[in-house]
């Protein structure tokens, strides 16, 4: 299961995608959306994506932790704005021993962080910023 | 004058209206911004460019109308038809920007 969605995050659902007899550890990781940020309150998310690009690279993410773990991976990611304790985003590893899901489930998060083309815009008291990499740019 | 509607036209010539229409012909693409830049100028642009344009001169469209995004081509990364690219690329008749910024899911 590599997907964006506008809806809730079924995260029960995720895993039974990558479930399998012969795979005794599932590793979930599950992104929140925070109460605050560099040290300011956030009120609210609101994540865009290059859906197209965004999904391409996610499948290339998945293929290359799939063959190095021998897992079954998935990942999806939420569009549309968020509120504080919302679900973000979900990566899932299946593999046969806990030790390869935890190091597959964290490779996905990380190499999803890096260079998918999501973005995300922050809204704070002060009025909403984009985070784009590490800069902090304000949003109209 | 060339008469191109006959079966018999002079094919050594070159055809008047071709050359023409080759040597002043346009690209025409379609912008697309994400993050800020898609705040500072909206989402998506159907552009006119010369038939000669690279990805840096969509980088110079892009300051032309909006000073705070001088220097785009050295912080965010193109795409053309959803494949990373690097800025002096030439442009085709057709072909969809993007311009990503870095990323910030998760």
């Amino acid at each position: 299961m590599i997907s964006l969605t506008h809806d809730l995050i079924d995260v029960e659902a995720v895993r039974r995608s990558v479930a399998s007899d012969d795979r005794g550890g599932v590793c979930l990781f599950a992104g929140v959306v925070r109460n605050h940020s560099d040290g300011l309150p956030t009120l609210y998310l609101e994540y865009s994506a290059h859906e197209v690009m965004a999904l391409e690279e996610m499948r290339r993410i998945a293929q290359d932790a799939s063959t190095r773990w021998q897992a079954k991976v998935a990942m999806v990611h939420r569009l549309g704005r968020l509120e504080i304790g919302d679900v973000a985003v979900v990566c899932a590893a299946a593999t046969a021993h806990r030790a390869e899901a935890f190091e597959c489930a964290r490779y996905l998060i990380d190499t999803l962080k890096q260079g998918v083309p999501i973005w995300k815009k922050e809204a704070r008291p002060d009025g909403a910023v984009w985070i784009e990499g590490d800069h902090v740019v304000p949003a109209e | 004058m060339v008469d191109t509607t006959s079966q018999g036209w002079d094919r050594s010539r070159p055809c008047v209206a071709l050359t023409w229409y080759t040597t002043n012909a346009m690209t025409r693409i379609t912008l697309r911004l994400f993050a800020h830049c898609a705040d500072r100028l909206g989402a998506q642009h159907a552009l006119e460019l010369p038939d000669d344009a690279s990805g840096l001169f969509v980088a110079a469209w892009l300051a032309d109308h909006d000073e705070r995004l001088r220097g785009i081509e050295r912080t965010s990364r193109i795409a053309i038809n959803d494949r990373f690219a690097d800025w002096p690329i030439l442009l085709k008749d057709g072909d969809e920007v993007a311009v990503i910024p870095p990323v910030s899911g998760g």
